[in-house]
């Protein structure tokens, strides 16, 4: 027989197994998907919702660009500066001025458009290997994603800045 | 007949958890610095001025990125921890959903500590440290990142395969 378990142990076994529970649920088949679904539909809102002013981002009226605090403490410019507006301008069909403002901005809006769609569809057919791309494809995707966006910005640490 | 271990993939997994662990031990300290100066600004402030809207509107501003820093730094321990966790697990070969949790959190955690870079950074500019310094001090979550991202991609590829639809089994 074995001997009776510790309060401490049963309060860890109950935290392994609502783990778990919650492990198989994201390993649902409809999980990702959806997550890519929601995450194109967000991406695609929120640069619809916001509109270019000039050189800023409005929303409902409102300025949305405030002044950068990065900016203001080192003069330069942040790793993310412009993505918004990429954003914005490729939603409106202008992808020249989108990759003029950030160019990892442009690929990743593309990325999660491309995803949102390919997830809905994904829903919508009840099957989780549609347009399914190779794992190396898209492990090149995000590591050149990532490769994109630190050139970007030591570019325009080092003096090449198009905004300006 | 041998107890079944996972190997290659389990010892991957464990690593990124201690490293997860160890960066979020270093993240610790970059997360106190700007955290002590931004309460030592509201402090000094609402003596010299006291209450008032304006200087309550100056704490908030002085608190919110250590803020976001305090509680990504929280999320971190916590997908380290589980990281580590599932590790273990995906060794004994067992509790699937919480070792594909763990797959997760290995690469989530070095994510969530570069997101949490940014507003290091700013902290870093307030604090003195100076651009340099912050990107120095932050390179720290490439090695995490690159490990964590290996662990996950080989670990997915196991549970995937054949070998996959055996766990859990006594």
């Amino acid at each position: 027989m074995s001997a009776p378990r510790s309060p401490w142990t049963q309060r860890f076994d109950r935290l392994e197994a609502a783990l778990d529970r919650f492990g198989r649920l994201v390993m649902e088949w409809w999980t990702w998907p959806l997550a890519m679904f929601l995450a194109g539909a967000l991406a695609l809102t929120a640069s619809l919702v916001c509109y270019p002013v000039e050189n800023d981002v409005h929303a409902f009226g409102r300025d949305l660009m405030g002044p950068c605090e990065f900016r203001e403490l080192y003069d330069q410019p942040c790793a993310s500066c412009g993505m918004t507006r990429s954003w914005v301008w490729i939603a409106r069909g202008h992808p020249l001025i989108a990759l003029r403002y950030n160019v990892a901005g442009v690929l990743l809006w593309c990325a999660l458009v491309w995803g949102g769609l390919v997830g809905f569809l994904r829903l919508v057919r009840r099957d989780p290997t549609v347009l399914r791309a190779p794992l190396v494809a898209s492990g090149s995707l995000v590591t050149g994603w990532i490769v994109l966006y630190m050139i970007a910005w030591f570019l325009r640490i080092s003096g090449f800045y198009p905004l300006d | 007949m041998a107890k079944r271990t996972a190997g290659g993939p389990a010892i991957a997994l464990i690593v990124s958890g201690v490293l997860g662990l160890l960066y979020a031990l270093v993240y610790f300290v970059w997360t106190l610095m700007p955290v002590f100066w931004g309460v030592l600004a509201v402090v000094a402030n609402i003596s010299e001025k006291g209450f008032s809207s304006e200087t309550i509107e100056a704490a908030l501003l002085f608190l919110s990125m250590p803020l976001v820093q305090a509680v990504l730094f929280a999320i971190t321990v916590v997908t380290a921890l589980i990281t580590l966790f599932a590790g273990v697990r995906f060794n004994q070969w067992r509790s699937k959903g919480l070792v594909w949790l763990g797959l997760l959190c290995s690469t989530l955690t070095p994510i969530l500590g570069a997101v949490g870079n940014s507003a290091s950074m700013l902290n870093c500019g307030t604090v003195g440290v100076g651009l340099f310094g912050c990107l120095l001090g932050n390179a720290g979550t490439i090695p995490v990142f690159v490990i964590g991202l290996v662990a996950s991609v080989w670990g997915i590829v196991v549970l995937s395969g054949d070998a996959g639809a055996h766990f859990d089994e006594a």
